[in-house]
């Protein structure tokens, strides 16, 4: 018994700093980028432009229909094969951000197609050009609406990370994985990369909370 | 004076208004009346450009359309600035309070400063009844101060020409009272304002002068008089008399 807790005890910090060096800012820059490239993409998708819309479509597309890990293998080990290197940092924010940002941009389309016409119609009768009513009507309503959404793809996320693990990065799983092999003791071992992935997730969940109460003030109860 | 010729709209090739001629002198009420469907809120969305009409022109001011051509879109904000719209459905911004829906325009688009645009926004919110209101979201309101706040919010871009499209039509007798004393209010300032509306004693009480429009066309333009008096049309007085049972 006292091994047990003497082996989760000195494993608890190497998993953790693996958690706090790459999970964590892997996860946070992959999803800023992502949000970017998803506001961009839902805009697109909504204007009239109709050959970027068709180009935005087709990422959304390939990068909702393929499976996560293969893009990052496709990144990682075959972009080279064209002549494309990329470091393992590299390629796994440019793989998460892009399938972040396919999924998010759908989130943020439906927030803005779900603001009701009067909106759009109440803002253009007081003088406002288009850009000025997204920014300053739609946007706010919208944020409301994609926040549980937007929430559901960044805790996503955060999970998602591990198959970082498969492109050379010592990220949480990877270094869980090798004391489990030294040890032989995946139970152990797993349960605790797993328990850490849920306070990383908890603490998430309880901003999501905080950030719907933020948007939502308006909101009668 | 607001002037419009020949204007025509079609939606999925039926057309909803055909070939109007009409203009609307400054300083006096209009209203417009019809059976649903009869083309009254196109014809008032398409004098503020939320519709634009596929032929004839526009004209308020130095604003002139000729919607045979592409339409500027810088032009048609310059037009929108003029022409004040208060909806059926209110429309207020959720997210902002009744003050800050006030003062979004006259901010924003206006450029005017927070302070001027805030007093403003206070003083039109008073004349509106809803000075105890102003920090209140439109959520936490019924729907009259909804539409009275509204209406607020239209007067602060300083409009040439305020239209209300069925703006009792949502509320129930109590509430439209509310609102139709407010809109009395702007009648007898000499504000100019074209209403659309089933509510005919109301229209008989304030309009200068009464459209009567059915499938997209102008049956009758007159005097409120001549209009529940003597126009001599079968299809009018069936109108009147449905409309207004005890009359």
């Amino acid at each position: 018994m006292s091994e047990t807790i003497e082996l989760l005890v000195t494993s608890f910090w190497p998993i953790l700093k693996a958690g706090l060096l790459i999970t964590i800012p892997l996860t946070l820059i992959a999803f800023t980028l992502g949000l970017l490239i998803a506001v961009v993409t839902a805009l697109v998708r909504l204007s009239k432009l109709r050959v970027l819309k068709f180009f935005f479509a087709g990422y959304v597309w390939i990068f909702r229909g393929t499976p996560l890990l293969v893009q990052l293998f496709i990144v990682f080990f075959g972009l080279p094969k064209a002549g494309i290197e990329f470091s393992a940092w590299a390629a796994a924010i440019i793989t998460f951000s892009l399938n972040v940002g396919a999924y998010s941009s759908e989130s943020i389309r439906s927030a803005i197609l779900a603001i009701p016409r009067g909106q759009w119609e109440a803002a253009y009768s007081i003088g406002m050009s288009k850009g000025m009513v997204l920014w300053r009507i739609i946007a706010p309503q919208a944020l409301r609406i994609s926040v549980p959404p937007l929430s559901n793809t960044f805790i996503g996320l955060v999970k998602d990370t591990s198959l970082a693990s498969s492109i050379t990065i010592v990220e949480m799983f990877m270094v869980g994985q090798q004391i489990a092999s030294r040890t032989y003791e995946p139970l152990l071992l797993y349960s605790l990369v797993a328990a850490i992935y849920l306070v990383f997730c908890t603490f998430l969940t309880v901003l999501q909370g905080k950030l719907e109460i933020a948007t939502s003030k308006h909101i009668r109860k | 004076m607001l002037q419009v010729k020949q204007i025509s709209k079609k939606f999925n090739e039926q057309l909803a208004l055909k070939e109007i001629n009409l203009s609307f002198e400054t300083g006096s009420t209009t209203v417009i009346v019809g059976p649903s469907g009869s083309g009254k809120s196109t014809l008032l969305r398409c004098l503020n450009l939320l519709e634009i009409p596929e032929n004839g022109t526009l004209s308020l001011g130095a604003s002139y359309f000729d919607f045979t051509k592409e339409l500027k879109q810088k032009d048609v904000l310059a037009l929108r600035r003029k022409t004040g719209m208060v909806f059926q459905g209110f429309h207020l911004f959720p997210h902002l309070t009744i003050l800050k829906n006030v003062m979004e325009g006259p901010v924003y688009v206006r450029k005017e400063s927070k302070v001027t645009a805030e007093n403003k926004a206070r003083a039109l919110l008073k004349k509106v009844g809803l000075a105890e209101k102003v920090d209140r979201y439109p959520d936490e309101l019924s729907g009259g101060q909804q539409q009275r706040a509204a209406i607020a919010r239209a007067l602060a871009m300083n409009p040439e020409f305020l239209l209300f499209d069925e703006p009792t039509s949502a509320l129930d007798p109590e509430l439209e009272a509310e609102v139709l004393s407010v809109l009395r209010g702007l009648v007898e300032e000499g504000n100019s304002l074209i209403i659309v509306t089933h509510n005919l004693a109301f229209a008989r009480e304030v309009a200068d002068r009464i459209l009567f429009l059915e499938n997209g066309e102008i049956l009758f333009e007159g005097t409120p008089e001549l209009f529940f008096q003597g126009s001599g049309s079968k299809r009018i007085e069936g109108f009147i008399s449905a409309m207004l049972p005890n009359k």
